[in-house]
């Protein structure tokens, strides 16, 4: 008995003794990875020369930590290579603080909340309470002085970007936009599957809203994939964050928050409007093509990524989605299917005729503030600025060269590091440049083909008038409890048609009556103030 | 103390026929439980365009072992590991010591105090104030950015020693008088006679514990800065996540997510093995722990 | 039982007889010394969190600097059109739950306690515990591809007997059963683990006895086998009980849709919506307390009617 017990007590100290080491072990390993960045920096620094930019000699190096959800979470060696290169350019160092994506928000929370600010902070979403409430509170620096020298940041952001960043309704703007190029995207359609019930779409990509209904129809009802069997779907649709909405809006006239032509508010957004019907039309078709069964009758319950994955499988022949993507849906479905072709409708017009439409009104895609511990906020937007100059968007674009790329001829080629070039290219763009979507490794036929489209999708985009605001009307429970229930609830039921469209007038009114209208007219008076 | 073998039954033709309903109702129980683990195995070692060609398979297609290789190219999978392995071994070893020291005291029927602390276990076990005043807390003593921050505030779970102390409480309390008699201490009697006889309550109190530090992340989350500090959960539900996470954020600005950045479905499949394997060893060595007839006899002595 | 004598007091009013008895029994109160100190470290200290509730939080002032909303947070919770759908399938589907699911570890470990033959018992025990492990966002995945209306087998087969195929995860006939269903698969396997170890401390003996009078099979289990575990039993019985308004979050969260609202919103999912995600904190944690409130009543009720019936209770 005695025995067994010490043999137990000696097992035990064994391991504990063991587990000790190894933590005391790994505790001073840690010190040395702690930080993201390199430390090879500092060495290059001091024999450096600088690429024909004019830097002062008694300029030190500017250290300052960026916080951002970049993914994925590790740093490619591409991306070091990058990073490396912009500390070198602009004499600064950066310690990156890379919290897991996934719960970023929780981490912005506690960040703003711990008030140890580190000096850039990535925003991903401007209308959240914590992030208005920081901007408030004066965590964030306004930056209009620092933007006077940033010529490259001035001219390569929308300007409605910048009024989306008015973010305490006086002049003072609280952030750089992350600009991401205003498009109005289409659908990838199944080419072969058109072949086989004989449609083509017009060069431009621009359909009608029966010719819409036409593939759609056929992709369901006539064996598209020719294999005999009654499987496949025309339209593929997705569910993310309860957002159940029509199909089809933008041909409906529901671009967002433009001018009224008529009624008691100057400016609309047709989904609200009692005067129009824009939006119970798009509602209708949307319901006309459920009860069909030309939409993908899981569609209540499917997420985006499954809903991309059911179109690779050749379940569903159009799926609404960036023209730049093609190349990868090609990658992952000629394997299984050697007779894929793809092609790309660009838009659905109009009843004037036109394709016109918007997804988002802010012109980026989060934005990057600077907190009260930056000591030189004037660096750090030099920072962003050389990244929108010639040379430093070359880097964010395709990635240093020599590392992700080599010059042959006159043309980038992609070496293999390309790939892994992430970080980078999250932090700025220019608003001109539709090629930063068309990666460089994109196969040489279709490289233009994606380009066209792209740029048509540029063309017909409308922003829409509200950038990004949210009206105090918004934080007001009942609306907030209206819309996260009974709005999206009885819009689903309207689309798979337990409810008739006729039951949206009822919960319109209902919508008015919880803060609809308040927030209308706070929209209004915020638009009207912008546009002047 | 006699402890004796348990009689061997000899099966009657009614018993035989219960056998059969028993093994039968089991199996059919089992082979539910199995299926999703066999369609992750398989779909794990598959290509991507094998699941693609049937997501429900529970035998494997195309034999493909690039999602695990790609789970373990990353660099911090080796750390991740680590970290979580110690954390799982330091943690369940403290806690499991903890509750044992803290549920006897608590077995006690008429121990002064035991009602106000019993009230104070399960007042925290409803309610807790949240992860703000949490990180506040850890960061005041220093446990920033340390793995005793993914131990320390765990070690205490309400629920293991209610459980451990409901088990104590029914240990025939001759035994403990006839020790006090022979004039051994509290501590002597805890672990000479109370503990051996509770193994089966420490193994499972023991594998409760090691399964939650295992599968710990959200602490991770908020009070890791380095990454080399992550933990095995944190890291792949990265992996799983992120893309999602992305989808969300991008407002339906599709473009701006590079399409590399989506695990394949294959990927997320390895890295939930990459997960579970290990955690899966465990039980069976616990196992001889439940064992019975420790107890019978022991009164008789 | 002969109640067991601690060193006890004799004179109860007298500090110097209090401070006897607490030296005499030092042992127990030195044990324990560390698990009170880590509660009151990592669960007290942070307690005062829970004001959020009662304030308008904002994450720049802190919780000390917000100022006080008292009762508004639930006022308005009471006062909300949803309150009552909300509350209705909060305690429906955990009473589902309960009532399908509870009984389901027990009856597992009867069963597997009446396997004699090791290998067999081992390895279904650890097939069971394998969904456990499995986390929600997998499941789910299969539970869609197996209940899809277009590419499901179930629907599959409806086809076959020339049915309509049905989507189940969209109809609020079915999704409840699906929840509960699924819930049930996941959990009962390791559920069984502390059954199997309380029947461990069962005596032999007993069993021993009743073969030789002549007790069948199901007898032994009924006589023996189910008393032994009662105490366990009802002790988890009590602290499920504080769940009662309780629900995975994870688990509905990935599976419902608009369309489902009004059978699967539960609490953790309306606040999710109303309070997380709009920044709502305090609300959010409002909802919380609410459930966490009415869980410790019902567990405290709970705790009266076990004692009553002599199982005796948490405390």
């Amino acid at each position: 008995m005695i025995n067994m017990n010490v043999k137990k007590i000696l097992s035990v100290l064994l391991i504990v003794t063991f587990v000790i080491t190894f933590f005391a072990g790994c505790g001073s390993g840690n010190n040395k990875a702690s930080q993201q960045s390199n430390d090879n920096s500092s060495a290059s620094k001091s024999n450096e020369k600088s690429n024909g930019e004019d830097k002062t000699a008694a300029e030190e190096v500017y250290t300052f930590k960026m916080f951002a959800n970049f993914t994925p979470a590790e740093q490619s060696e591409a991306d070091k290579a990058f990073f490396e290169l912009v500390e070198r350019e602009n004499n600064v160092k950066i310690d990156l603080e890379i919290p897991p994506s996934t719960n970023y928000a929780e981490r912005l929370q506690i960040m703003i909340a711990g008030g140890d600010y580190p000096e850039v902070v990535l925003i991903t979403n401007s209308s959240d309470k914590v992030v208005l409430d920081a901007v408030k509170s004066g965590v964030f620096l306004p930056l209009n002085e620092y933007l006077e020298n940033a010529p490259n940041l001035k001219q390569y952001t929308y300007d409605i970007s910048w009024e989306s960043l008015k973010l305490t309704g006086d002049e003072n703007i609280y952030g750089i936009p992350r600009t991401s190029i205003a498009r109005a995207d289409g659908y990838i359609v199944r080419k072969d599957w058109l072949d086989k019930v004989g449609i083509t779409i017009p060069e431009d990509g621009a359909v009608t809203k029966e010719e819409f209904v036409q593939i759609v129809r056929a992709f369901t009802k006539e064996d598209p994939d020719g294999n005999g069997k009654d499987d496949t779907y025309g339209l593929a649709a997705s569910t993310d964050s309860g957002d159940m909405g029509p199909l089809l809006a933008w041909p409906f006239g529901i671009i967002g928050w433009q001018k009224a032509d008529n009624g008691p508010y100057e400016y609309m957004n047709l989904q609200y409007s009692r005067e129009h019907d824009n939006y119970k039309k798009a509602l209708e078709f949307t319901q006309t093509l459920w009860k069909e069964g030309l939409i993908d009758p899981d569609w209540p319950v499917t997420k985006r990524d499954v809903s991309m994955e059911r179109f690779k499988q050749g379940i569903t022949g159009v799926i609404s989605e960036f023209a730049g993507w093609i190349p990868q849906y090609l990658d992952d479905m000629l394997p299984i299917n050697p007779n894929v072709e793809l092609t790309y409708i660009t838009g659905v017009k109009n009843d004037d005729g036109i394709v016109e439409g918007g997804s988002f009104s802010t012109g980026f895609w989060g934005f990057w503030a600077i907190t009260t511990s930056a000591k030189k906020p004037e660096r750090i937007i030099q920072v962003f600025d050389w990244l929108l100059s010639d040379d430093g968007w070359n880097a964010a674009n395709y990635g240093p060269e020599g590392v992700t790329y080599t010059v042959e001829g006159d043309k980038k080629v992609a070496t293999d590091l390309y790939q892994d070039f992430k970080w980078g290219r999250a932090i700025v763009r220019r608003n001109n440049d539709p090629g930063f979507f068309v990666p460089l490794n994109t196969p040489s036929d279709l490289q233009p083909k994606l380009e066209k489209w792209i740029g048509i999708c540029i063309d017909q985009f409308v922003f829409s008038l509200d950038r990004g605001y949210r009206p105090a009307a918004a934080d007001n429970p009942e609306f907030i409890d209206y819309s996260q229930k009974t709005y999206a609830q009885t819009i689903s039921k309207i689309i798979v048609g337990e409810l008739p469209v006729s039951a949206y007038d009822e919960l319109l009114e209902g919508w008015y009556e919880n803060g609809g209208e308040e927030y209308v007219q706070q929209m209004n008076e915020y638009i009207k103030s912008m546009e002047e | 103390m006699v402890i004796k073998q348990s009689v061997k039954r000899h099966p009657s033709n009614s018993s035989l026929l219960s056998d059969i309903l028993i093994y039968t109702i089991l199996a059919l129980i089992a082979s539910c439980m199995l299926y999703p683990f066999l369609n992750v195995i398989a779909v794990s070692i598959s290509d991507y365009s094998s699941y693609l060609e049937n997501p429900t398979r529970i035998l494997p297609g195309k034999i493909n072992l690039g999602a695990f290789k790609y789970v373990f190219s990353s660099s911090l999978i080796l750390s991740s590991y680590r970290n979580t392995i110690i954390i799982t071994i330091l943690g369940t070893l403290i806690s499991v010591i903890v509750t044992i020291l803290t549920a006897y005291p608590l077995s006690k029927k008429s121990l002064k105090g035991k009602s106000i602390i019993m009230n104070l276990l399960i007042f925290s076990m409803m309610f807790s104030g949240g992860i703000i005043p949490d990180f506040y807390l850890i960061r005041s003593l220093g446990l920033l950015d340390t793995l005793w921050a993914l131990i320390l505030p765990s070690v205490i779970s309400s629920y293991n020693i209610i459980l451990m102390k409901n088990f104590f409480t029914s240990i025939p309390e001759s035994l403990e008088e006839a020790a006090r008699i022979d004039g051994a201490s509290d501590i002597y009697i805890l672990w000479k006679i109370i503990v051996p006889l509770s193994t089966p309550i420490i193994a499972t109190i023991s594998l409760f514990v090691c399964v939650g530090y295992w599968n710990s992340y959200f602490s991770a989350v908020l009070y890791i800065r380095d990454q080399r500090k992550w933990t095995l959960q944190l890291l792949l539900r990265e992996i799983i996540l992120s893309a999602n996470t992305q989808l969300l954020n991008a407002g339906g600005n599709f473009a701006e997510l590079s399409s590399n950045n989506n695990p394949l479905q294959t990927v997320k499949y390895a890295s939930l093995i990459v997960v579970i394997l290990p955690i899966l060893c465990v039980y069976p060595f616990l196992q001889k722990y439940f064992v019975k007839g420790i107890m019978m006899g022991a009164v008789k002595g | 039982m002969t109640s067991m004598k601690i060193r006890s007091l004799q004179n109860p009013n007298s500090k110097k007889s209090l401070l006897e008895y607490i030296f005499r029994n030092k042992w127990l109160y030195i044990m324990l010394i560390p698990g009170i100190t880590l509660l009151i470290i990592f669960k007290y200290i942070p307690m005062y969190g829970i004001t959020i509730a009662f304030k308008d939080f904002n994450v720049v002032k802190g919780i000390w600097q917000s100022p006080w909303i008292g009762l508004e947070n639930f006022k308005y919770l009471f006062r909300s059109r949803d309150f009552f759908i909300v509350l209705k399938n909060s305690i429906l589907i955990s009473l589902y739950r309960l009532l399908w699911g509870f009984p389901v570890p027990i009856i597992l470990a009867l069963l597997l306690n009446e396997v004699r033959h090791i290998y067999y018992k081992k390895a279904i025990q650890t097939i069971l515990y394998l969904p456990h492990f499995i986390s929600w966002v997998v499941i789910v995945g299969i539970v869609y591809n197996f209940l899809s209306p277009s590419t499901g087998i179930v629907n599959h087969i409806i086809k076959m007997f020339s049915g309509q195929p049905i989507a189940f995860l969209q109809k609020e006939e079915y999704f409840r059963s699906i929840i509960v269903i699924t819930d049930i698969w996941k959990e009962s396997g390791w559920g069984t683990i502390i059954y199997l170890a309380a029947i461990t401390g069962i005596d032999q003996d007993l069993y021993e006895a009743a073969i030789i009078d002549g007790a069948s099979r199901w007898q032994r289990v009924r006589y023996i086998t189910l008393p032994g575990i009662m105490s366990t039993v009802v002790v988890l019985l009590i602290l499920r009980a504080g769940s009662i308004l309780k629900n995975g979050f994870e688990q509905i969260f990935l599976m419902y849709s608009p369309l489902v609202y009004d059978v699967a919103d539960v609490f953790e999912t309306y606040s999710y919506r109303v309070g997380l995600q709009e920044g709502r904190f305090s609300y959010a944690t409002a909802v919380g307390m609410f459930q966490s409130v009415v869980g410790l009543i019902l567990i405290w009720i709970t705790n009266v009617f076990a004692k009553k019936y002599g199982e005796g209770g948490l405390w």
